[in-house]
């Protein structure tokens, strides 16, 4: 019980008063430069998850053929078709092919980020010091010792940790596909299509006098589009990897409940990187749809 | 060990308690769509099933959010705080709780009532299932914007910092709190006062969007032939019905940057 106390009151410390990151204890924390804060951990993962793609997709489209299609190759020609018919659904039959690779790019990226913790790999965090043993001052002051098993006092009686965690359960990840996706993608599509003027027309959206009324909250609709879209994928994961540690921490990794695991990680993981990239594509959908009255079905 | 503190576990209790509750109802809606379905066209069992699941999936979302909340509340209460005697500390615990707690009711509900329509829908017409699935799966997210808005205030309302310069009283006796710092009865104020805007302003909106998105799958099993114009009326009539829980958004965010 202790361990996972202390464990999760770390990363929960971390999250509050750092970049909203599930960080684990034994790692520095997170680089500033610049004004900026750099999360390593992160940024290391997600290279990691990019590398474990191109690596995978380059096995399994080794031997190409139309004769005698091997095993992965018709595995990713059922996903590339799935994608493109959702591609072809939301954005429109002759738009929707164009945005097909940003799209599976999505997907895959997302879904590959939210399997990571799959790697069963996990580090022995023995003693040190913990951050929360810092005051918001950045003064070093543990406050009371924990009491362990043992019945000694000490400050950090050490726990596991995984090894591999989801990037998707830092807040930075999701924000910077939604803003690459929903901003710059969906957006700039919407100048493209629509010409700078026709694009600033949907700001004053019922136009005339209730339009202009509509401007500032119709702005702040489309920020709560980036908002809404990167905080659900991290709510879901970031609760997940929560809930995952306490059932494992609390049975002392006896026996890791497949069950469980099989669902926060994996249904949840692929429901919730579909999701993503639905609403990814939806809201390109909004700014550069098809006109649907003229051509859809 | 502060008021503060103490505070925290109680306004644990409340996000998960209430976060919960919504969530349950909407898991319900939708198995009972799912089921009524079956009966209706027991040949596409497998279908309903699987998309049972998914929905629930996704409805299941706010209660996911109340408890990473919960829990961070609960690891607050042995945390050292700035001023552990503070009111306003002791606000921005019951304001997080209250926030993702009341916030998630609508949305547990709402994505719920989306998915029982859909299925309801894809028992009537399955040749249109793909389109619905579409629908609903926007409709479930769209429904969800409420308890995610709550959740963006919560994680502010826990990382509000700037007690520092509030003490309140040194001690739990409950007379002594009287005496109050102004700082410390505006502070208090804004905590509360941002997390029950955002919580009870979440409710409404995203039971609202559920109405249009589940209407939405309906008429899609009902009419495919008008899918295109049922999906821009859906877009415009979601977007509408997500402005007040928006304004809730700004007010709660003027009371926390203020």
């Amino acid at each position: 019980m202790v361990k996972v106390k202390t464990g999760l009151a770390a990363g929960a410390f971390f999250l509050t008063e750092g970049g909203l990151a599930f960080a684990s204890m034994d790692k520095p924390p997170a680089l500033r430069l610049l004004g900026l804060t750099f999360n390593h951990s992160t940024i290391i993962h997600t290279a990691i998850v990019a590398l474990a793609i191109y690596v995978f997709v380059r096995l399994l489209t080794r031997r190409l053929s139309r004769e005698h299609p091997q095993r992965g190759q018709v595995f990713l020609e059922i996903l590339v078709t799935f994608l493109s018919d959702l591609a072809k659904q939301t954005i429109g039959p002759n738009r929707g092919v164009r945005y097909l690779p940003f799209l599976g790019t999505l997907f895959i990226f997302v879904w590959g980020a939210n399997m990571l913790s799959m790697i069963p790999l996990r580090i022995n965090q023995i003693g040190g010091e913990f951050f929360n043993d810092y005051n918001s001052n950045g003064i070093y002051d543990p406050g009371e010792p924990f009491i362990d098993a043992n019945g000694d006092g000490v400050h950090n009686p050490g726990f596991q940790i995984p090894l591999f965690e989801e990037p998707t359960a830092d807040l930075s990840f999701p924000a910077a596909l939604a803003i690459i996706f929903v901003l710059f993608l969906g957006h700039g599509s919407g100048i493209y299509f629509h010409g700078i003027a026709g694009y600033c027309k949907e700001y004053f959206s019922p136009g005339g006098i209730m339009g202009v009324c509509m401007f500032p909250l119709n702005v702040i609709g489309k920020l709560a589009e980036l908002v809404s879209i990167s905080f659900r994928i991290f709510g879901n994961i970031f609760g997940g990897a929560i809930i995952m540690t306490v059932v494992a921490s609390l049975i002392y990794y006896f026996l890791l409940p497949v069950g469980m695991f099989g669902y926060f990680t994996v249904f949840v993981g692929t429901i919730q990187a579909f999701v993503f990239t639905m609403l990814a594509a939806t809201y390109i959908a909004m700014e550069a749809g098809e006109s649907t009255e003229a051509e859809a079905d | 060990m502060g008021i503060a503190n103490l505070m925290a576990l109680l306004a644990c209790g409340l996000a998960m308690g209430f976060g919960a509750l919504g969530t349950g109802w909407g898991l319900g809606f939708t198995a009972q769509g799912a089921i009524r379905g079956m009966a209706r066209q027991p040949q596409i069992n497998p279908l309903l099933f699987r998309n049972m699941l998914v929905g629930q999936a996704i409805t299941e979302t706010p209660a996911i959010f109340s408890l990473v909340v919960a829990f961070l509340l609960y690891f607050s209460a042995d945390k050292h705080l700035e001023a552990p005697y503070s009111l306003a500390q002791t606000a921005s615990f019951l304001g997080a709780g209250l926030c993702i707690g009341i916030g998630s009711i609508g949305s547990g509900i709402g994505s719920g009532l989306v998915a029982h329509h859909a299925l309801t829908g894809m028992s009537r017409n399955p040749s249109a299932q793909n389109q619905i699935m579409l629908v609903m799966l926007i409709g479930q997210a769209w429904a969800q914007t409420g308890g995610i808005f709550a959740l963006v205030i919560a994680l502010l309302l826990l990382n509000g910092g700037g007690f520092a310069g509030l003490s309140g009283p040194n001690d739990l006796h409950l007379f002594s709190i009287l005496p109050l710092s102004p700082g410390e009865i505006v502070g208090f104020s804004r905590y509360l006062g941002a997390g029950i805007a955002m919580g009870f302003g979440a409710i409404g909106s995203s039971i609202g969007i559920a109405y249009v998105g589940g209407m939405a799958c309906r008429g899609l099993a009902t009419a495919p032939e008008a899918g295109a114009r049922i999906k821009t009326a859906f877009f415009v009539g979601s977007a509408t019905a997500q402005s007040p829980s928006i304004f809730s958004l700004i007010i709660a965010l003027i009371l926390l940057i203020r």
